[in-house]
Formats: C-alpha cells, sequence, structure tokens
C-alpha cells in the first residue's frame, strides 16, 4: 500500500487513508461543519466551518480513488484533503513519490534566498541541463515564489525580506512537480516525475529545541536535508574577511543546530544511537562569494559546477574535502565528528546565492549564483533520481 | 481582570520572536500571538520604504478569539528594517483580556485604531507587566462614523454588510473588505457601532492582513494585491466580498429587517438611539441566550415598550421571538408592557392573531405572576370575540387549542354577555355554532342559564339537518347540556308538521342506541307523544312488530294524550303498514289490549277477522277461546262470521232425532251467504256429517243425507269432502268402528252396485272404507274386518263384502274396484 507525506504537517500516511473536501460552494446544498484538525493547524478560534468531508471507502487492496461524491449533495469533488490536518494536498499526491527537501540553518544563513535562486535555476539552467521541468502545485506557491522570492531578488535586485518565524509562509510549503529524465545503468533514458516539497524555516525557529520540535515531522520525514551553514557567523572567518564585508549578527552555533536536528530525527524515527542516520544531510557553506579572497586560485569553490545531466561524484569529493578542511581550520573537527557518528551520508558544499555580497539590501548586479546546485544534486543522486559519475580530470 | 500583554518582533540579534510578555502569559497563548501578530506588507507598497513611505502602511487593528474565553485586540504595524538593516521588520502588540468589557469598559474594539496605548518598540526587558493604562479618548468617534456614511452610497453597503454580519452564524460568508486601511476602519466601525455594545464587542475583525485565508475572523480588511483570491466562487458563496478599489461586490442579499431600522435611525444621526437600544438588550440577553440573528426581535421588544407602533410583520417576528428561549418565564415586567400593546392592536392578519393566542397561553401556562396571567387571559378573550367572526374552521380549531389551560372563569361577569351578544350577531352559523361550543367549553354558557334553552333553539335546531350540527348537538347530549339540548330538541319536533323531515332529523341523531334510549325517556318524561312515535318509527324490526306494539301500548298509559284510542290506531298502522299481524300476534294482542280499547280500536275488526279466518270453529284451542270470546263478546266479528258461529253453536246443541233442524242447518250452511267462508262451511258441514253418521238414535238421518249427497250434491266435491272427513274422523273417534263400517257399507253399497253413483265422486270414500275394513292384513284390522262383515244383515250385501275381502287379500285395492264395477 503506497504511503505519502502531507506537505503541511508532514504525517506519513496511507495514500487509502485520504480524505476528500466537498466542493460544493452552496452552504444550503452542503452542510458546514466546523473543521477542528484544520482549526488546530491554523490556530483558528473558533474552529473554522468548512465544506464537507467524505471517506472515500476505499478497500484496502483498491487503487486509490481519485474523486469523491459527497453523500450530501452528491457533488463529485477530487479535492483531497490530508487525514491528519485537513489541509489540501497537492493533485499528485499517492501519484508520485514526494520527495520533501528540508532546508535549515541558523538565522540569516542565507535559507530564503537560497530557495528563491536554486527554483529559479531548476526551472532554467539546472533544468536544461537534467532536460527536466519544475511546475508549481498550487496557486499559492506560484504567488509566494513570484512576491516574496523572485520579484525582489530577480526584478527589484533587493535582499529579501526577513522570513517570519510565523504565520502562513512557515505553514505553508513551496510545492513543485520536478519531471526530469533519467538514465539507467544501459544509458537507457526514461521519464521521472517527483513532488518536491520545500519549506523556507525561519532561521529563529531553529534556536529553540521546542520550538523547533513542531517541525519534527518535517526534517525526520525529508528525503534530504540541506543544511545551511553562514561562514560570515564563524568568528574565525570574519576575522579573516576584509572589513569592506557586511557581517551579520552571529547567531546560534552551527553544531547546536546539528546536534537539535540529529536528536529530534532519532527521537521521531526511533532510531538507536548506535545507527546512523540515513537521510543525507548536505552541509552547505553559503554566502561563499564573500570568502573568495580567503581560497586559493585553483580552489574548489573557485571553479564553476561542472554537473550537466548527471552528478559528477568526484567533483562533489574533492569540494567536500576542501570544505571540510576550511571547517576543521574554521571551527575544529567538532562538527565533523557529530556529522560522522550521527548521519550515513553527508557531505559539504560552498555556494553563493547571489554572486556578490548585497550593500544596503540591494545587489549591485542580477543574481549571479555559484555551485548553487551542487547539494541539491547530490540529494537527487543520493535518492537514486539522478545518475552519478566520476569524471576524469 | 488583567490584562496581558505580548510584543512580537525581529528581536535584535535574534530575529522574529515574541520580544516580551506578561509573566502569566502561557507559551501556547504566546505562539498563537505570533501567529495572528504576522504582518506581510502589500505587495505594492515600497518594498524599502522610507520612514515616511512607512507612515502609509496599513496599520492592522485586529480583535479576535483565543482559547479560553479571551479576547486579544492586537495592532500589528510595519517598521521596515530590523536590527541587521534587512526589510521586512513589523511590530505585533497584543492586549489579552477575559473580559472585554469591564476591562476596556465603553470602547468597542475598533475604537483601538491608533491609539496611544499601543506599542512598536522592542522591550529591553522580556516580562511584560499586565495593561493598566487608561483609554484616552477614543479616536473613533460616531461623528466620525456620520460623516464617513454621508459620503456616496456607503449607508446601503452599510445594510449589506449589518446583514451579513448578523447571518453570519447561519451562512458563514465572512466580510472582505477592500478600500483604503482609513476606510476599513471606518466601515468596522460603522458596523460595531450600529450593533449593541454586547454585539458590537464580539465582532471580529482585522483592518489589515494580506492573508485573509490566515484568519478566522469576521470583517478582514486586505487590499486588491492581497492574497486573497477574489475568484468568482468567493465572491458569490463564500465571502462578502466589498471591494471598494474596483468597485465590485458580492451579490446583494435582502437586508436584515435591523439593518433597515439601523440605516433609518443612521439618517437622522440619532446616535442615542443606539446607545440606548444597547442598555436595553443588554438587559434583555441577560435573560435569553446572546444571539445577533434576535438582534432584530429585541429592537422590536424594545420598541414596544416605548411605545411605538409596530407592524404585524413586525408583531409576527416579535411574538414568535418573545416566545423562545424562556423569554416568557423571565421578563413578566416586560411581558405586561407587550400585552398592554398588544390589547391595543387590531391585528388583521390570521396568523397573527393566532399567534397572539398561542404566545397568551404560552403565558398563562407558564404563570410567572398572577396579574401577568390575568391580563393574558383577558386579552386572549377580548382577541377572540374580536376575531371570531372572520375565524374559518381551521382558526377555530387553532383557537380552540390555544385556550386550552386558561380559566376565563373569573371574565365571566364582564365577558359572557359580550360572548352571547356576539353570538347572535354573527352571520355565519358555522361561526355561531363553533362560538357556541367556545362559550360552553369555556363555560360562559351553563345548562341552567336563563338564555341556554333560547341560544339552543336559535342557534343550533335551525340546522340540525347539518352534519356538523347533529355532531354538536350529540356532543351536547354528552354533556351537562343534555336536558336543555333536548328540550329545545322537542320543541323543534312540537313546533314541525312535517314527520318526514322530522325523522330524517332524529334518524341521525339516534344512530347511538343509548341516545336512542335517552330520547324515548325524554319523549316519555315530556309527554311528548310525537316525538316517541317517530323514534318507535324509526325503530320497528321485522318480527318483532308485536313486541314493540305492546310495548307502545304499554307505555302508552304514560302520556296524557287526548286519544289513547287513534294514537293505537295510529301506531298499528304504522307498525304493520301493508301488512296484516300473524295470527300469534293477532291473538296476543287481543290478549293484551283491554276490552274497551279493542271495542274502541279500528284494527279490532281487522284482528276478528284474522282470528276467525285462523280459528277452527268446531276446535277452538282452550288458550284461544277467551281471545275468541273477547272478540265476540265485543262485537268484532262480521254479521256473516257471527251467523257461522251460530250455526255452528245452534248444530253442536243439536239432537240426533231433529231431522228437520239438521236439514236446515244444512240448507242454511250451503247457503249462498256464507260462500265467503268455504272453510267454514267445511268445518261446520264435517261437524254435521260426523253428528249424523254417529247417531245411533236415527240412523235414517244418516241414509237420508247419503242419498242427499248422491241424488243432489253428486258433483260438490267440498260436500263430499265435508263426508269423507267427518266418517273418517267419526271412525278414528268412535269405540264402534266396526258398526260405522258396516252403516257405511250397507248405505253406499246399494248406490254402487244400482250405478247412481258417479265412481270418481266417491272413490275416496270407499277408498277409506275398504282399506280400513278389508285391505289390511294386520291381524287386528282382520278380526275388524271380520266383524263388519257379521254385522251386515243382507246376504247380497254380505256376499259382496266378502268377495271384497277375498279380492283385496290377492290383490291391490284399485284392482278391485275395478274388478267389481267390471262384474256390475
Amino acid at each position: 500500500m503506497s504511503k505519502f507525506i502531507c506537505p503541511y504537517c508532514f504525517n506519513e500516511k496511507e495514500t487509502n487513508d485520504i480524505l476528500f473536501r466537498c466542493i460544493n460552494p452552496i452552504a444550503s446544498e452542503c452542510s458546514l461543519e466546523e473543521d477542528k484538525p484544520f482549526s488546530d493547524y491554523w490556530d483558528f478560534h473558533p474552529p473554522k466551518v468548512m465544506n464537507h468531508i467524505i471517506n472515500s471507502n476505499t478497500s484496502m487492496f483498491s487503487q486509490k480513488s481519485k474523486s469523491a461524491l459527497c453523500p450530501i449533495c452528491r457533488t463529485k469533488t477530487t479535492k483531497m484533503i490530508c487525514p491528519s490536518c485537513h489541509n489540501s494536498l497537492p493533485f499528485t499526491t499517492g501519484e508520485l513519490k514526494d520527495y520533501n527537501i528540508s532546508l535549515i540553518g541558523a538565522k540569516d544563513a542565507g535559507k530564503s534566498v537560497y530557495i528563491a535562486v536554486l527554483l529559479n535555476a531548476l526551472a532554467q539552467r539546472i533544468g536544461m541541463n537534467l532536460n527536466a521541468s519544475l511546475v508549481a502545485l498550487n496557486d499559492e506557491t506560484i504567488k509566494r515564489y513570484r512576491e516574496q522570492f523572485y520579484q525582489p531578488l530577480f526584478q527589484k535586485k533587493e535582499l529579501l525580506k526577513a522570513t517570519g518565524a510565523a504565520g502562513v509562509s512557515q505553514k505553508t510549503p513551496l510545492l513543485y512537480r520536478f519531471g526530469f529524465e533519467k538514465k539507467n545503468f544501459f544509458g537507457q533514458r526514461s521519464n521521472e516525475v517527483v513532488t518536491l516539497v520545500f519549506f523556507d524555516t525561519a532561521g529563529e525557529r531553529l534556536d529553540d529545541e521546542k520550538v523547533m520540535a513542531r517541525e519534527t515531522k518535517y526534517i525526520s520525514n525529508s528525503s534530504g536535508i540541506i543544511f545551511l551553514l553562514d561562514p560570515l557567523q564563524i568568528p574565525a572567518v570574519r576575522d579573516r574577511l576584509p572589513p569592506d564585508i557586511p557581517l551579520p549578527p552571529i547567531q546560534t552555533q552551527p553544531e547546536e543546530i546539528v546536534t537539535r536536528v540529529v536528536n529530534l530525527i532519532r527521537e521521531d524515527k526511533q532510531i538507536p544511537e548506535k545507527e546512523r542516520i540515513k537521510t543525507p544531510v548536505a552541509l552547505v557553506f553559503s554566502k561563499i562569494d564573500a570568502l573568495r579572497s580567503l581560497f586559493p586560485p585553483d580552489s574548489m569553490l573557485q571553479q564553476s559546477s561542472p554537473h550537466e545531466s548527471v552528478l559528477d561524484i568526484s567533483d562533489c569529493e574533492r569540494v567536500s574535502s576542501e570544505m571540510l578542511a576550511y571547517l576543521y581550520d574554521w571551527i575544529g573537527p567538532n562538527l565533523n565528528n557529530i556529522m560522522q557518528h550521527h548521519f550515513e551520508h553527508f557531505s559539504y558544499f560552498g555556494v553563493s546565492s547571489l554572486g556578490e555580497p548585497p550593500t544596503g539590501g540591494k545587489l549591485s548586479d542580477a543574481v549571479s549564483s555559484h555551485r548553487i546546485e551542487d547539494p541539491f544534486l547530490w540529494l537527487l543522486w543520493k535518492n537514486n533520481l539522478i545518475q552519478g559519475v566520476r569524471k576524469k580530470r | 481582570m488583567t490584562v496581558l500583554q505580548h510584543y512580537y518582533t525581529s528581536c535584535a540579534g535574534k530575529g522574529f520572536q515574541t520580544n516580551a510578555m506578561s509573566k502569566s502569559l502561557d507559551k501556547d497563548t504566546a505562539r498563537v500571538l505570533e501567529e495572528k501578530g504576522v504582518y506581510i506588507p502589500p505587495v505594492s507598497f515600497p518594498s524599502q520604504p522610507t520612514l515616511e513611505e512607512i507612515q502609509k502602511f496599513p496599520v492592522s487593528l485586529s480583535f479576535f478569539s483565543l482559547p479560553g474565553d479571551r479576547w486579544s485586540v492586537m495592532q500589528s504595524v510595519y517598521l521596515g528594517k530590523d536590527y541587521s538593516g534587512r526589510y521586512g521588520n513589523y511590530f505585533s502588540h497584543s492586549l489579552v483580556t477575559e473580559n472585554y468589557e469591564s476591562d476596556f469598559p465603553h470602547c468597542l474594539p475598533i475604537q483601538l485604531w491608533k491609539s496611544p496605548i499601543w506599542v512598536s518598540k522592542e522591550s529591553a526587558q522580556t516580562d511584560l507587566p499586565p495593561f493598566e493604562g487608561t483609554i484616552p479618548d477614543l479616536s473613533i468617534t460616531w461623528n466620525d462614523v456620520f460623516n464617513f456614511l454621508g459620503a456616496g452610497d456607503r449607508l446601503s453597503k452599510l445594510g449589506q454588510m449589518i446583514t451579513t454580519v448578523l447571518n453570519l452564524s447561519k451562512n458563514r460568508h465572512p466580510i472582505i473588505l477592500v478600500d483604503t486601511n482609513q476606510n476599513i476602519v471606518l466601515w468596522i466601525a460603522a458596523i460595531t457601532f450600529c450593533l449593541p455594545y454586547e454585539i458590537g464587542k464580539k465582532v471580529t475583525f482585522c483592518t489589515y492582513n494580506k492573508n485573509p485565508y490566515s484568519l478566522n475572523v469576521m470583517i478582514c480588511g486586505t487590499t486588491t494585491d492581497s492574497d486573497f483570491h477574489f475568484s468568482q466562487q468567493e465572491y458569490n458563496f463564500q465571502y462578502t466580498i466589498f471591494q471598494f478599489e474596483e468597485n465590485t461586490f458580492s451579490p446583494e442579499k435582502p437586508v436584515h429587517p435591523y439593518a433597515i431600522i439601523v440605516l433609518n435611525s443612521l439618517k437622522n444621526r440619532d446616535s442615542g438611539a443606539f446607545e440606548r437600544f444597547s442598555v436595553f438588550y443588554k438587559e434583555v440577553i441577560s435573560k435569553v441566550p446572546e444571539s445577533a440573528e434576535e438582534l432584530y426581535h429585541i429592537y422590536l421588544l424594545n420598541s414596544v415598550i416605548k411605545g411605538a407602533v409596530l407592524s404585524e410583520k413586525e408583531w409576527t417576528d416579535l411574538l414568535s421571538f418573545l416566545r423562545s428561549y424562556n423569554f416568557i418565564d423571565r421578563n413578566p415586567q416586560v411581558l405586561k408592557f407587550v400585552i398592554d400593546q398588544m390589547s391595543k392592536t387590531s391585528f388583521r392578519s390570521s396568523d397573527l392573531v393566532l399567534q397572539s393566542l398561542d404566545f397568551y397561553q404560552a403565558v398563562v401556562r407558564k404563570g410567572i405572576q398572577t396579574d401577568v396571567t390575568q391580563i393574558a387571559t383577558k386579552s386572549a378573550l377580548q382577541t377572540i370575540f374580536e376575531y371570531w367572526p372572520h375565524a374559518g374552521e381551521a382558526e377555530i380549531a387553532r383557537i380552540r387549542n390555544a385556550i386550552q389551560g386558561m380559566d376565563f372563569n373569573p371574565l365571566k361577569g364582564t365577558y359572557a354577555p359580550k360572548g352571547t351578544g356576539l353570538l347572535h350577531t354573527l352571520s355565519s352559523y358555522e361561526s355561531q355554532r363553533s362560538l357556541l361550543r367556545f362559550l360552553t367549553d369555556i363555560k360562559f354558557i351553563l345548562p341552567d342559564s336563563p338564555e341556554t334553552g333560547d341560544i339552543m333553539d336559535t342557534v343550533i335546531l335551525p340546522h340540525i339537518m347539518e352534519k356538523d350540527t347533529q355532531q354538536f348537538f350529540l356532543d351536547l347530549l354528552k354533556t351537562e347540556f343534555h336536558d336543555p339540548a333536548m328540550n329545545s330538541l322537542g320543541r323543534y319536533v312540537a313546533n314541525r308538521q312535517d314527520d318526514e323531515s322530522v325523522l330524517s332529523v332524529i334518524s341521525a341523531l339516534v344512530a347511538d342506541d343509548k341516545i336512542y334510549t335517552g330520547f324515548t325517556t325524554f319523549a316519555i318524561k315530556n309527554n311528548h307523544l310525537r316525538l316517541y312515535r317517530l323514534l318507535y318509527k324509526l325503530r320497528i324490526t321485522p318480527g318483532k312488530e308485536v313486541d314493540q306494539f305492546l310495548t307502545y301500548y304499554s307505555i302508552l298509559s304514560k302520556f296524557i294524550i287526548p286519544s289513547k284510542i287513534s294514537e293505537l290506531n295510529l301506531v298499528y298502522t304504522i307498525t304493520w303498514k301493508d301488512k296484516d299481524p300473524t295470527y300469534p300476534e293477532v291473538t296476543r294482542i287481543i290478549e293484551t289490549l283491554t276490552d274497551d280499547d279493542l271495542e274502541l280500536c279500528d284494527f279490532s275488526a281487522k284482528l276478528a277477522g284474522i282470528l276467525f279466518k285462523n280459528v277452527n270453529l268446531t276446535n277452538i284451542p282452550d288458550t284461544i277461546r277467551p281471545v275468541f270470546e273477547k272478540i265476540q263478546k265485543i262485537g268484532k266479528f262480521t254479521n256473516v262470521q257471527a251467523s257461522l258461529i251460530n250455526l255452528f253453536s245452534e248444530l253442536r246443541d243439536l239432537s240426533d232425532d231433529n231431522e228437520s233442524s239438521y236439514h236446515r242447518i244444512f240448507k242454511d250452511i250451503m247457503g249462498p251467504s256464507f260462500n265467503t267462508y268455504p272453510d267454514k262451511q267445511g268445518e261446520i258441514l264435517e261437524y254435521l256429517f260426523r253428528k249424523i253418521i254417529i247417531s245411533t238414535t236415527n240412523p235414517s238421518i244418516h241414509e237420508q243425507f247419503v242419498k242427499i249427497l248422491v241424488e243432489v250434491y253428486d258433483k260438490d266435491a267440498p260436500v263430499h269432502s265435508a263426508y269423507r272427513k267427518g266418517f273418517t274422523n267419526d271412525l278414528m273417534m268412535s269405540g264402534h268402528q266396526a258398526k260405522l263400517l258396516a252403516d257405511g257399507f250397507r248405505i253406499w253399497d246399494q248406490y254402487y252396485t244400482s250405478g247412481k253413483i258417479i265412481p270418481g265422486a266417491i272413490t275416496d270414500f270407499l277408498f277409506t272404507i275398504y282399506k280400513d275394513a278389508t285391505n289390511d292384513m294386520d291381524r287386528k284390522k282382520m278380526r275388524m274386518s271380520e266383524k263388519v262383515r257379521d254385522l251386515l244383515v243382507d246376504p247380497r250385501v254380505k256376499q259382496r263384502y266378502e268377495l271384497y275381502r277375498e279380492k283385496t287379500e290377492e290383490k291391490g285395492l284399485s284392482s278391485i274396484f275395478q274388478g267389481i264395477f267390471r262384474k256390475k
């Protein structure tokens, strides 16, 4: 029986448990009722009154129906809702495999900007390389991406507004259908379509384990975690940078956040201490454009990303090794030790979302991202969605 | 009470989080306040605004409920940059109260708009003291609202908005307002100002939110470029949208009656009316469940108490409201006002009249206070009397239902005459009857009231042919009105000459045996013979006529009447109509009726005739004899019958030797005057023949009559038959059978042998004779046959007799005769 992960509450459920919501807008024809799970999710008090919820009564052996008939008004509905939180599910639920990509990191690590740039790159350059298409699954995703990410960053060339730690944006994921061409071992091509769920977490939420626990499901049910580290918040780095580089306030230490994430996943998934967590983690140093002066000219981080339709594993390994060396230098071995102890798959990356540091909240030029796709492609490879090769240099 | 505080903003070096809050505010509430405090500016506003520009950003003042019966008023303002210089920062200041009214007296939440109480700067301390400040002058007043509504078509839009808010519990279509931030505030102010404070203070709202879907408030302000979809479906079915920027609105709904009232008051800029109503509303809702839907009704109630004249529609609504929510239980003094106003109002609509009666009944049933019950009862009665002439059957049924449980007795003195007076003025009989029923039900008309009989005579009986009336009448008969009803019926019957029509009336009334018995008893008791007779006529049962007739006869003595005899004659005719009583019935009648009555009754002769016809004069049974003699005594037999009886009497006493008398009597009987009684002729003849056949003193008389029979009446079968019966009967009864047979053989033998008789005429006789004498193998009969032979003297006769015997023993009788006559 197939399962899915709700992109709102991140509970894993059987597709057969999916509920439907009647779409008859005429209240006199179909009764409205208080929806407590939905209201609890959105903190509505008193509970919001919504359309009738329909159980499609699918047997355990039959395929999940894509529609249901309202027993009250006989209206046919295709509006699927999560059996836990009663939020609307993407129409692909149950059809496509869901890949939740968690993006976590301390405040000001550049998570929103990274998402904004990555999604734009996926829709354009990376998409072209992978022969892939990225389609938003709902209007909210389109509108939100356009208003909160694309327009300020790509059109107005302004730094994104601070992500609120609460509210709708913190409860509404960005949902995409990502279709791409996949080659098997023998080079045969096939089309693969997956659902990508991005959750732009406010950095503030990761400062408190109790607050972060609300995102437990989201992180522990992820197919991959992008853990964004802001090198400009590392004192050793700050000391070495030229004085004209604007520095953000120092936030939570990366080890602290990683430790919280580890604890959350272990607790939620009941993974014993002696076992390592299998979720691949990309530890990504952001804003490396500001560190260029610290990298030697032959640094892998000075070079463009070589990945095209496949992942260049060698490149990833070399970047990871180099970043690890810097990590040791900047903050010591502790973070890597933690990663090695707890995670089976992890790799270090260095990215620049904007290409250059903003000045006064504005970009002086167009967005010119650097190695933005590396962590994402690595996660796709780790999830067997794309091929990885070792290219010779 | 304590008003707790909460600040939410992007804190220096930490980002968005709770900056500070009152100690006793729990974390769950703080989390909800964080969720609701999110402020995202409109997309169209500058993304990196100057301080001046920020002043123009919409201020979000929101008011919403929190779990645990708490409320929050929150102001969110955009600040622009955060501590790090990044844009998107805002500040949300929340006040949380458990009792809004006491914490913010005389201040609607919207009046806290841009109040100096709001903070928009981070607190250095994380613990905030509870809010204890006083509310300074309110930023929005009635004047602001009046001025705002005075422009354009705003009043009609306000009507729609109030309608939406009042209907929210039913249709759940929250209001979405798109207008300038200031206008949105004034719209919300106008709506909440026009509602009683108790309701207005519970209207949840938000003056601005980029994503109205994220809130669950009744009114949400937003902008055209917000996250709200403004889909057609949302316009038509899910929200009530007032998009003033683009002039698009949800379809208009019928304006709530309260909203109509509001709009009228607003035109007069009478804010005092709203304030006074608020005070009244608060008093009322302390006694009924709070409900925005009932607001209009409470307003009507307020109007009534102030003496306003309501329309019938308004009365309908008000009464319906007053009957709900146990209002009657709890507001006796208010009820007195209402009932007083109702009694001064003449309702035209039937429904309203009936509804008012239901209301009075509900008041009476509650029995809250004696004085309230009394005025409700009085008003109910007054309403009933006023309405009765216009009420149809269905309405009357409802009235009857509505008065159940009401005691009108205390009002009887004043209202009973009004009721009876009304009874006579009603043009419709249906109304009269039902009013009469009503008046008897409530005991305004009692059985012994002097006017009762008159009412019965004038109201009921003229319509007694109608089915409904009959039912009503029968119902009355089962009550204490039995006697006056019966008396009235008696008068009715007495006054009508047409028996058939009277019969059709009472036949419908006496379908029930009990009623029938009651009727007859009534008729007897009241010497109402005609009614009694008609009742009798109705129930004549075939086969039981004589019993009924004799019962009638016996009961007749209980009546004082001018002529018993003519009544008997009449009843006799009624009883037997086209037929006659049977003989047993006749005997019973004669037996029962007195000689005098029999003598005088016309039908006595008829009875005598039937009796005469059925009685055998020669053998009248002892049981019948007295009856026969009774009729004979009173001379009810006809002359012919009497002659026949006399002839028989003479014959009976006649001695054997009185030959001439026998011949005379025979001659009389055979005379034509008795032809109408052939049976009686036959009986007397037979008797005569028996006497002469059996005569021992004068044997020749037998021979004389046989000779007459053979020579004169040889072809008269009845005569020969009478002779044969007489001979046979004598033979049976006599102790000298052998002699009788021998005489017979001897007398008749000569006529056979001489051939003077026609064989056919006498065959029966001979058959009998010879059968008995010769043709029986029975030993006893054999001996008898021998005796007969011995008694025969003439040897030739004896010889023929022997010959017959022999032949008879050998063959059948008929062949014997044939043989004899052939030999001859």
